[in-house]
Formats: structure tokens, C-alpha cells, sequence
């Protein structure tokens, strides 16, 4: 892949619902570009709505594109449709690439002291919601939506290319042993080919990271924030005190893990098992087990001990809220990066899939370049392409004005910047929509049309072949054309040229 | 040695109430000096003979623990040595004090909606669904209570198992208003249990009521819930005194009765409670600071609490708007006029007379918001919609006595709340209409609006309205039994469940009449060449009807006497399609038979009878009826996030924001997630 002429090259991969993006930037002294990844995944099964069908074709282009040798590769977070196209167990899709260097998020650091936390106690939760899931599974039938939910999450979190069903030995295995995940090979292959050219950094939210091989090209780090209740959920991590490795002895997961060796908050004298509490006359009257007293009667008042008011496995559904939650905290993990063009200032904002957490530190930080410090504002405001957050889905881009005290979509493109703003959409809305339960809103209608709105058209979706402008965009026939002169859309990729001038 | 002879020749008569010790708000302030002492508190249950359990006539307390896979001994609050004592001493470690806090606080507000709306409590009926395919309602006679039902942060009213659902869990963070390791039981906070059981007692009223059709369902049943815990608050005088005290009398600073749930809002790393119906900290300063009404505040928020929780302070400072009105005398006579009182504690005399004008004045809007929730649209309720409910309810209650509304319209302006379709926010202009008051001003579909026609209009309205009075007497009011409302709850179901079927049959056996009705009621009784053919229809073609509810409700006459109107509720519902072509065909078209579409459009009415003087006193319609194209559109964008952007988020929607599959709709509501 070239870059344009006093330009980059910013190639969208087709790859799927999940993001693959390649960067081309001049490099100093030299005709071969730098070349820049931006993750390598997707959610299996998504592919097949796309024209090419096949991740592989993706794979062996970025090889011919750069020559196998990549300059830069960035892993934003560890979720499967941003990492699972790297790694697969036989002949891995990277196998024969040279990294030069990757960069991750801090959360990802081996040394730092609250990452190192935040990873113990995802690995907890990651625990609790595998054994979860399966005492759920006991009880629910196999199509039942709230497991499919559960399932869909947990190959979020644990990776892998193909659509599989639960496998409670594996999945629980690699939980324990986090080495055995899919996602954790994905992150490791890149790793061990970046450690080997000694080219691994973590970055911190406030870190400018100049790319030295080429001609005044770097980034902003903007998230993700290191307050860790934005990042995680409303529990502090703090100073943990926790009792047992499986977190605390009378939490959820606690419950799920013990088995039969249930610990219960009250003292013994005012149990009564559940295997003897039947023989008691009370649960027996009240609860009741098997079969209620009328249950095919006619009659019209409820039976006391109606099986339908039982609540066995409904603490169970919290499993589905742990998923939840610990999906919404990985997201919030995600490294957003602002590329920098030297000579025109533009900014191409990569935002991975960070909520709204993510979002609203961004401005907690400033950065020193020379003799001028740089607002969030400032980054936002010369955006000039923008990195749809995680799909364009609900709480991932922010709402807003220029005048909104946090970041939000009313930042970006000021003035001149405008006039060429662009978001790329990283989502097969067919697939989302048909093949989840609840369907996935990506992209969300409303996000969608601001977008739209906002770059008079100007919006790449996975899953869309063309652009079109919009019926209201205030650009010539003339402009239009230039705009799509940058451009080149075919079944594989879309490519967007930036001028720096 | 004596021995005890343990009959007595002469009965005593039960005593009117059973005294219960509880927390006033939860365990976390019975560990600070300054509130342990008001912290418990001895409640005055209505007797009633209790089993095990507890359970009694309106609740059953069973104590079940899933994930410790153990059940509870349940206590016994008929044991002689509890009855002596006002039950077990509040203990966190002990779970049958457990079951004697929420047994006690749920009856507690269980005899608040009693008191407001003069009649019995019912609990929503279970629909089953019988082998032969019939569907019946059946009875419930008890909530069901579960104490320790989740590890979880969350506690939830369950409408298909009729059950409230609490849980627990650790305490992971540390500092200082937290210490690792403890566990805060949801069961042993006073505003949660209260906040729960408001949901089931809506539910009872309601069956459709929760059905999200707008913004502002889901946060008004949050508001109400959180409205009628906090004004619990004011009818503990303990807790009063020692709040007016700590404040001065100034119930516009940070208090505890403005409040709820102090230890869960600092366990889930708030650093403070729940919700603060007054204000909040101040990020900045890291000062309490009081929040003032803010007109704009409703366009920017969309989240069910957060947007609840502005209805609850504009009815909060209704009442510190009328509380200020009526102790201004006694801070004038404390201050010989000056209106500075001097420093340090205020007399003990002073602290009692404010603490029994804030009891005063909280009891009245409490019982205000209550009585509201028969004025309501059957579903879809708007805010807007609940201060029409509330002044309509309170100009039938208390004709007299006009502050309590005016401050109310006050409030609810300075907040911005304001009902959609009235010109005026005066109390004429917000009360619901009569059926006299309609029929003026509907147009006539035979007659121009001319002099001429004037006189002609007015006979033939008149002839009207006898002849639909006399069909109303025969039809159904005539069938009105005389229920006594202080017998058995399920004599009374039965009889309340009868007259829906005979408000089914005066509807719809009418003809004209019936026609005439539906005119008023915005309801479709009978077949129409052009409807839309997605609505539900008989098998005469005719759309359905649904009875939801038949209750009596009890009004204050002029004279200051007592009268019972009766509330009819009904609806229709029409398929609705998420694709408008698809509507658009299935609409003329028609559907295959037993086809439901991808969401149900309702719309329906509220009134209310006089069955003395047969006059319809109140009609209450959803904003259009079930031909409403608009209507449906309307409600199409708001399930599917497509009617704009509010706050700092893009709207999903209501179906891509309910993750959950499961027919829980209090469950994702409850549950703590990170914003």
C-alpha cells in the first residue's frame, strides 16, 4: 500500500463486525510507507454478510499491502472482534509477520500496580460468570435467550473465530489459567513479536507518543482514564480485603463457586437446609417442592405453595448482569488514540469501543507540546476522521454541543476541519441485528444520522458499498467528487486518503 | 406451687395495633452516636393474627436463601414474650428480625394506601392460563416477601411471581463510611423495602401501567415509589424531631428525610446516599448544596432515576413551599418577629410545634400523590398527566381547601413540568373534565357551532345525556352490589371482578348509546368501514374491549361528608409493526389469524362514576385513540430510540436499552450499573 502524495492512506478492512484498520504514512528517508495497524478482529459468523465471506482474503491482503513487516501494531482492548484474527491455534493468521512495534493500553502493563489489580479481579469475575453460567444452564433450556446473552458475552471475553456453543471444561480452564484463552494467545503473538524487536510501550491517558521514523507524525492518548470508577463499575477497587481467592466469602461469585460447601450469613441455629426443609411442615406448606397442590385445578385463588413464585435459580440471573458489566469494563479499557498530521494539524481519532466512562475522561488531561498545551478540546476540534466508538452503538459517542462541559461529538470538526470530517463505522448491522437476541442496535439509528448529518454524508459502514451524500449536505457536485477522488471502495476494503497541507 | 390458670372467664378484645421494633432508615446509622438513637424506631402495625412467617392477611415472609441453599427459621411474632417486648431487638445478624422489619414497614405502607384511597389493598391477579387454553384471573391474596432472595446489589417487586425480591452483598471498598468484609442487607433498608412494595401496590391498581410507552413511565413509577418512601420518613416523630432539631427547623438543609437508602448509596461508592430528594454534593466545593428548580432540567435526561428523581423534588418542594407558609408564624414568634433565631438548639416546645406542621403537611402530600394514581390514564402515564391526577384528586377530596394545589402547580412549573394539550395551568384548566364539560366542547359532528344551532344543541344534548344516564342505571350501576369494603379482600374481588364484566356489557350493548360513549370515552366500540385492521377485534368484528379494573375510590363531598365513586379503566390495543410499510399493509389489509405484531399499541380511558347520580365525573383519555396513526408512529420512535436524543446520550430506545429478556421489568431498573 502507497501513500498519496503529501499524504496518508487509511485503510478500513472489511473484515467483519469488529475493526481492522490499516494506516500508510510517509516515512522519513525512505519510499516504503510506515505502516500502522489498528487491531485484527471480528465476530465470527459476522463475515458471511459481507461480499468476500472469508477473514483469510483480509489477512493475506494486509500481508501483500505490507509486505509482512508492520511498523506499528495497536491492540486497543481485549475483546474478540478486535483481536481474534491475529492468533488461531493451527497456523495462526500472523504467523509470518515481523512487528516492529505494539502498543496497549496501561491496563495491559505487567508492572503497573492498579493494572495488575483490575486484571485479578476480572479473572475473579471471569470465574464466577463461567460457573454461573453454567448452574444457569442446569435449569434454562439450551436456546433460552438470557444464556445465548451470556455465551455471546463470554466469547467476547475469551475470544476465538468460530461460532461455538458453551464449553463449560474449556472456558473454566481458561479462566484459571488466563494463558489459555484465545484472546490472551491473540495478545501474546503480538507481544512476542513486538518484545522480540524490543518495540512493546504501554500508554498512559496525557502521553504523546511521537512516531520517530517518521516526519513529525504522532499521537494523543486519550483514554483509557486511570479513575478507576469510570473504568470498571460503581465498585471501588481500593484497598480490597478479600477473605478468599474467590472474593469475598459471601459475595455472588463466592456462591456459584463453592458448590455444595455453601457459606450463609446467619448462624447455624436458624438454618434449615434445603434437604430437610421440606420434611418441615412451613416450607413445605408455603414453598412447596415438585408439583403445587392444584396445579391443573380451576381454582381462583393461588395456591400458598404455587410453583411459579419459587425463585431457585433466579439469583442465577445476576450471572447475566456480571456479563454485562464486565463487557461494559472492558470496552472502558480501550486505548483511544488522536493521530496527528505534522503540517495540516488534522487529527484521526480512534476511539476502539470506549463508553461513555472513557469518554468523559478524555478531558482530564492536558498535553505539553513545546511552548503550547493541548486540550482534549483542541484534539477533537481539528478531528478530521473519526473512529466510530464500539459500532456505533448506544453510550459509545457522546451527544452534545462545542459548549458541553465533557467530550462529545459536538467537539470534533471545527472550522476549517470540517469540511472533511469522516466516521467509519465498524459494523454489519444485517448480522447484528438478525443474530443476536436481543437485537444489536449497530449502528444506532440516531448515531447514525448525526453522523451522517454531521460529515454531509461522509460515513463508511462496514457493510455498506458506497457512500452517498446526504439530501441536505451543503457541498457541491464538485466537492462531493473531490471527496471521492480520496477514495477507493471495493469488496475487501475502503481506502480514505488525508492531504496534509 | 402455684399453678397458672390461663383462662380468663371475661375475653379481651384484640388490641388495634401490634408494636414492632425496625430501623427508621438502615443499619449504618445505628453506628453513628448522633442517629443510632433515632435509628429505632417502634412502629404501630394494625393487628392482625400473625402464622409464622410472618404472614397475615396481606403478606407472606418467607425466608429463603438460593445461594446459600438454605431456608430461615421463621419467627413467630405471636409468641407472648415478642408481643411483650415490640418484637425482636434490630440486629443485623439475626434474620428473623429481618422478617419482623419487612413485614413491619411493608404493612406500614400498605395502611398508608389504604387510608388514601379508602379501600382495601389488592395485589395485581395472576393470569392462568388453564389446560383448555381459557385464561383466568386468580386471586393473590399475599405478596410475596424473599429477604435474602440474591447476592446481588439489587432488590426488585417481581409482577409474575406477586413477590418482592431482596438482596445482599459485601462491602468491597474501603473507607470511611464503608468497612470491608460486612454485608449490607436491601432488606433492612426502610426505603428500599418501602420503595418496593409501592411498586406491587401500583401494580395491584394498574395492570398495564408499567407497559413503557414514553419517557416518562418507567421514571414516574421510580419517583412514586421514592415519593412515598421519603414521606414515610416524616411519620416517624422520632426522626422528625431529631431532624427539625439538628436543622433548626430549616428542612432546606441537608437532612436525613430527604434521603433514601444511606448505606446502600455509599456501599455501591457514592459516598453519600441513594438519592437526595433536596440536593447534593457540590463537585466543586465538596459542599452540600441545596438544588434549585431548574425549568429546563426534564430535556437533558432520559435515565429512569435520574429523571424520577425531578418529579420527586418538585413534589418534595411542594411540600417545603408549604411547610415554610405555615410555621412562618412560629419562627415569627420565636424571633419576636425578627425572623434570626438566636444560636445554638432551638427550644424543645419550638421543635414540637415545627415537627407537627412538617408531619401535617407531608401526610397531605403524601396522601395527595396517592389519591393521584386513580386520576390517571390506564397507561402511558406523563408527569404532566400526574399533576392533572393530583389536583382533579384533590379538588374531589378537599373542595375547600385550595393551598395544597396551588403550591403543587408552583412547584411543578419552577421544575418545568407541564401537561401536554391544556392552555392553561390554572386549577380549572388542569383538572380532568366531566362528561357534561366534553360534550360542550366537542364539536358536533351534525350541527355547525351557530346561535341557531345553539339552542338546538343544547336539547338535544340534554335528551342525550338522560337517555344515557338511564341506559348507565340499568345497564350496570344497577348491578352494584353493596360491598362492604372492610370485609374479606377476595368477597370484595369477586364482586369488583363482576362489575367488570358488567361495565364490558353496558359498553357494549348500547348501540347508539354505546357509540355515544365510545365518542366520549375516545374508545372504538363497534366496527368502522375505514379502521385500521390490525386493531384487536371480537368475532363480530367489533373491537375488543378490556375491562382492567373496576375499583371504588372514596371523595369528600362539599358538605364534608364521605361519598364512593367507582373508577372504570379500559383499553384496546391495536399490532403495531417495527417496518411502516408493513403497517401500512397489515393495516388495510388485515392479519393472519392469531398474529401478534412486533409491539402492541393501547390506548383507552379512565373514569369516574357517580353511582348515585349516575354522573361521569371524570374522563381521563390516553392523548388518541386506537385509529391514531400518529399515536402509533409516536410510539414506534420511542421503542426503537428513533424520536431524537436526550441528555448526553444518543436514545437507544427502549428495546435496545432493556438488555434482559426476561419479563422482569423492575429487574434491569433496580440493578447498579456504572453511571
Amino acid at each position: 500500500m502507497k501513500t498519496p502524495e503529501n499524504g496518508i492512506r487509511v485503510r478500513m478492512y472489511r473484515i467483519g463486525h469488529g475493526d481492522c484498520f490499516l494506516i500508510a504514512m510517509p516515512r522519513k528517508d525512505s519510499d516504503v510507507p510506515y505502516y500502522i495497524l489498528i487491531d485484527c478482529g471480528y465476530k465470527p459468523g459476522s463475515q458471511n454478510f459481507l461480499p468476500h465471506k472469508d477473514v483469510k482474503k483480509v489477512i493475506n491482503h494486509i500481508a501483500t499491502a505490507t509486505n509482512k513487516t508492520i511498523d506499528l501494531v495497536v491492540v486497543t482492548h481485549e475483546h474478540q472482534d478486535h483481536v481474534n484474527a491475529f492468533w488461531k491455534k493451527r497456523s495462526p493468521f500472523f504467523k509470518d509477520f515481523d512487528i516492529k512495534e505494539a502498543w496497549f493500553a496501561w491496563t495491559e502493563s505487567p508492572t503497573d500496580r492498579l493494572a495488575k489489580k483490575i486484571r485479578k479481579k476480572h479473572k475473579d469475575q471471569l470465574l464466577g460468570l463461567v460457573e454461573g453460567r453454567r448452574l444457569l444452564g442446569l435449569s434454562l433450556e439450551a436456546d433460552n435467550p438470557t444464556l445465548k446473552t451470556i455465551d455471546n458475552l463470554l466469547s467476547m471475553e475469551f475470544g476465538g473465530d468460530k461460532e461455538e456453543a458453551f464449553n463449560h471444561k474449556a472456558l473454566s480452564a481458561a479462566a484459571k489459567d488466563p494463558s489459555k484463552s484465545r484472546n490472551k494467545q491473540s495478545m501474546k503473538l503480538v507481544k512476542d513479536k513486538a518484545q522480540k524487536n524490543k518495540g512493546i510501550r504501554y500508554l498512559n491517558p496525557g502521553d504523546f507518543v511521537e512516531l520517530k521514523e517518521t516526519d513529525g507524525f504522532g499521537a494523543y492518548v486519550l483514554g483509557p482514564p486511570r479513575r478507576e470508577k469510570l473504568l470498571l463499575d460503581e465498585d471501588p477497587i481500593g484497598d480490597e480485603a478479600f477473605p478468599s481467592q474467590n472474593g469475598h466469602h459471601l459475595s455472588f461469585n463466592a456462591a456459584v463457586l463453592s458448590g455444595d460447601n455453601k457459606i450463609c450469613p446467619f448462624r447455624r441455629e436458624y438454618r434449615v437446609e434445603k434437604n430437610s426443609a421440606f420434611g418441615h411442615g412451613f416450607f413445605k406448606k408455603w414453598y412447596g417442592i415438585d408439583k403445587h397442590e392444584d396445579e391443573d385445578g380451576d381454582k381462583v385463588e393461588v395456591p400458598s405453595n404455587a410453583s411459579w413464585r419459587r425463585i431457585d435459580d433466579e439469583w442465577l440471573y445476576s450471572t447475566e448482569n456480571l456479563a454485562l458489566k464486565i463487557n461494559r469494563g472492558v470496552n472502558n479499557t480501550s486505548l483511544v488514540l488522536g493521530f496527528e498530521l505534522p503540517k495540516s494539524k488534522k487529527v484521526l481519532l480512534f476511539a476502539a469501543d470506549a463508553q461513555r466512562g472513557n469518554w468523559i475522561s478524555w478531558d482530564d488531561n492536558e498535553w505539553k507540546r513545546g511552548d503550547d498545551t493541548i486540550t482534549a478540546k483542541d484534539i477533537l476540534g481539528r478531528t478530521v476522521l473519526y473512529k466510530v466508538g464500539h459500532h456505533a452503538s448506544h453510550n459509545a459517542t457522546l451527544k452534545g454541543n462545542l459548549n458541553d462541559s465533557y467530550p462529545n461529538l459536538g467537539w470534533m470538526a471545527q472550522g476549517k476541519y470540517a469540511q472533511e470530517f469522516t466516521a467509519m463505522i465498524t459494523a454489519v448491522n444485517e448480522w447484528a441485528m438478525t443474530k443476536n437476541s436481543p437485537p444489536w442496535r449497530h449502528p444506532l439509528p440516531s448515531i447514525k444520522s448525526a453522523l451522517l448529518e454531521k460529515a454531509q454524508g461522509r460515513v463508511f459502514q462496514t457493510d455498506e458499498d458506497e457512500v452517498k451524500k446526504t439530501d441536505n449536505a451543503n457541498i457541491s457536485d464538485a466537492e462531493w467528487q473531490k471527496f471521492l477522488d480520496r477514495t477507493d471502495f471495493n469488496d475487501l476494503y475502503f481506502d480514505l486518503d488525508i492531504i496534509d497541507e | 406451687m402455684i399453678s397458672f390458670n390461663l383462662v380468663s372467664k371475661i375475653p379481651v378484645e384484640a388490641p388495634y395495633f401490634r408494636k414492632l421494633r425496625v430501623l427508621a432508615f438502615d443499619p449504618s446509622l445505628a453506628i453513628n452516636l448522633e442517629t443510632a438513637e433515632m435509628n429505632q424506631l417502634t412502629l404501630d402495625i394494625p393487628w392482625e393474627d400473625l402464622a409464622l412467617g410472618p404472614i397475615g392477611e396481606y403478606i407472606e415472609v418467607i425466608d429463603y436463601d438460593p445461594a446459600s441453599g438454605v431456608f430461615y427459621e421463621p419467627v413467630n411474632l405471636e409468641d407472648s414474650h415478642l408481643i411483650a417486648r415490640d418484637g425482636l431487638t434490630p440486629s443485623e445478624s439475626n434474620p428473623q428480625f429481618h422478617q419482623q422489619m419487612v413485614y413491619a414497614v411493608v404493612m406500614t405502607t400498605i395502611k398508608q394506601f389504604e387510608r388514601a384511597l379508602g379501600r382495601v389493598a389488592f395485589w395485581s391477579d395472576r393470569v392462568e392460563r388453564l389446560p383448555d387454553g381459557r385464561y383466568i384471573d386468580q386471586f393473590v391474596r399475599r405478596l410475596r416477601v424473599y429477604p435474602h432472595a440474591l447476592r446481588d446489589k439489587n432488590a426488585y417487586y417481581s409482577p409474575a411471581k406477586k413477590a418482592l425480591l431482596f438482596g445482599y452483598f459485601p462491602i468491597t471498598s474501603r473507607d470511611p463510611s464503608n468497612s470491608p468484609g460486612t454485608l449490607v442487607f436491601t432488606c433492612l433498608s426502610h426505603d428500599i423495602i418501602a420503595h418496593e412494595v409501592t411498586h406491587a401496590l401500583l401494580d395491584g391498581v394498574h395492570p398495564r401501567f408499567n407497559d413503557a410507552t414514553n419517557i416518562d413511565v418507567h421514571a414516574f413509577h421510580e419517583a412514586f415509589a421514592d415519593i412515598v418512601a421519603l414521606f414515610q420518613h416524616f411519620s416517624y416523630p422520632q426522626v422528625l424531631e431529631n431532624q427539625i432539631k439538628k436543622t433548626r427547623g430549616n428542612l432546606q438543609s441537608e437532612n436525613l428525610l430527604g434521603q433514601l437508602a444511606q448505606e446502600f448509596g455509599r456501599a455501591t461508592g457514592r459516598g453519600a446516599a441513594l438519592r437526595d430528594a433536596l440536593g447534593g454534593i457540590n463537585k466543586e466545593t465538596g459542599e452540600w448544596e441545596l438544588r434549585s428548580p431548574d425549568p429546563f432540567a426534564l430535556n437533558n435526561v432520559i435515565e429512569p432515576h435520574a429523571r424520577g428523581a425531578i418529579l420527586v423534588a418538585a413534589v418534595f418542594r411542594a411540600f417545603l413551599l408549604i411547610y415554610s407558609e405555615n410555621s412562618a408564624d412560629l419562627f415569627r414568634i420565636a424571633t419576636q418577629g425578627t425572623g434570626n433565631l438566636p444560636e445554638g438548639d432551638i427550644h424543645p416546645d419550638l421543635t414540637n410545634r415545627l415537627s407537627q406542621e412538617a408531619a401535617e403537611a407531608a401526610d397531605r402530600v403524601l396522601q395527595m400523590c396517592i389519591r393521584a394514581i386513580d386520576y390517571c390514564p390506564p397507561l402511558g402515564i406523563t408527569f404532566g398527566d400526574f399533576l392533572r391526577g393530583v389536583i382533579t384528586a384533590d379538588l374531589d377530596f378537599s373542595p375547600q381547601n385550595e393551598e395544597y394545589r396551588i403550591v403543587f402547580i408552583q412547584s411543578f412549573r419552577e421544575w418545568g413540568i407541564l401537561p401536554k394539550r391544556v392552555t392553561s395551568t390554572g386549577i380549572d384548566g388542569l383538572k380532568w373534565p366531566s362528561a357534561d364539560e366534553m360534550m360542550r366542547n366537542t364539536p358536533s359532528t351534525q350541527y355547525q357551532d351557530t346561535d341557531e344551532a345553539f339552542q338546538h344543541r343544547q336539547e338535544e344534548q340534554s335528551q342525550k345525556r338522560v337517555s344515557m344516564k338511564e341506559y348507565m342505571r340499568g345497564n350496570f350501576l344497577s348491578k352494584i352490589e353493596n360491598w362492604n369494603l372492610e370485609s374479606d379482600r377476595f368477597k370484595v374481588w369477586n364482586i369488583l371482578r363482576r362489575l367488570r364484566i358488567q361495565v364490558h356489557n353496558w359498553l357494549k350493548q348500547g348501540d347508539a348509546i354505546g357509540r355515544d360513549y365510545g365518542e366520549l370515552f375516545g374508545l372504538v366500540i363497534y366496527k368502522e368501514s375505514d379502521m385500521p385492521q390490525t386493531i384487536y377485534c371480537d368475532q363480530h368484528g367489533d373491537p375488543t374491549l378490556e375491562v382492567h379494573s373496576v375499583r371504588p375510590t372514596v371523595r369528600q363531598t362539599i358538605a364534608g361528608s364521605f361519598t364512593t365513586d367507582i373508577v372504570v379503566e379500559v383499553t384496546q390495543r391495536r399490532r403495531g409493526y417495527f417496518d411502516p410499510l408493513v403497517q401500512e399493509e397489515k393495516d388495510k389489509n388485515g392479519v393472519t389469524p392469531g398474529e401478534d405484531g412486533d409491539f402492541t399499541y393501547r390506548a383507552g380511558c379512565t373514569i369516574i362514576i357517580n353511582p348515585t347520580s349516575q354522573e361521569i365525573r371524570r374522563i381521563i383519555r390516553t392523548p388518541d385513540t386506537i385509529r391514531s396513526n400518529q399515536e402509533l408512529n409516536r410510539l414506534r420512535d420511542f421503542i426503537m430510540g428513533d424520536d431524537g436524543v436526550v441528555g448526553n446520550s444518543f436514545n437507544a430506545g427502549f428495546v435496545a436499552q432493556n438488555e434482559s429478556h426476561r419479563d422482569e421489568p423492575f429487574y434491569m431498573l433496580h440493578k447498579q450499573t456504572e453511571e
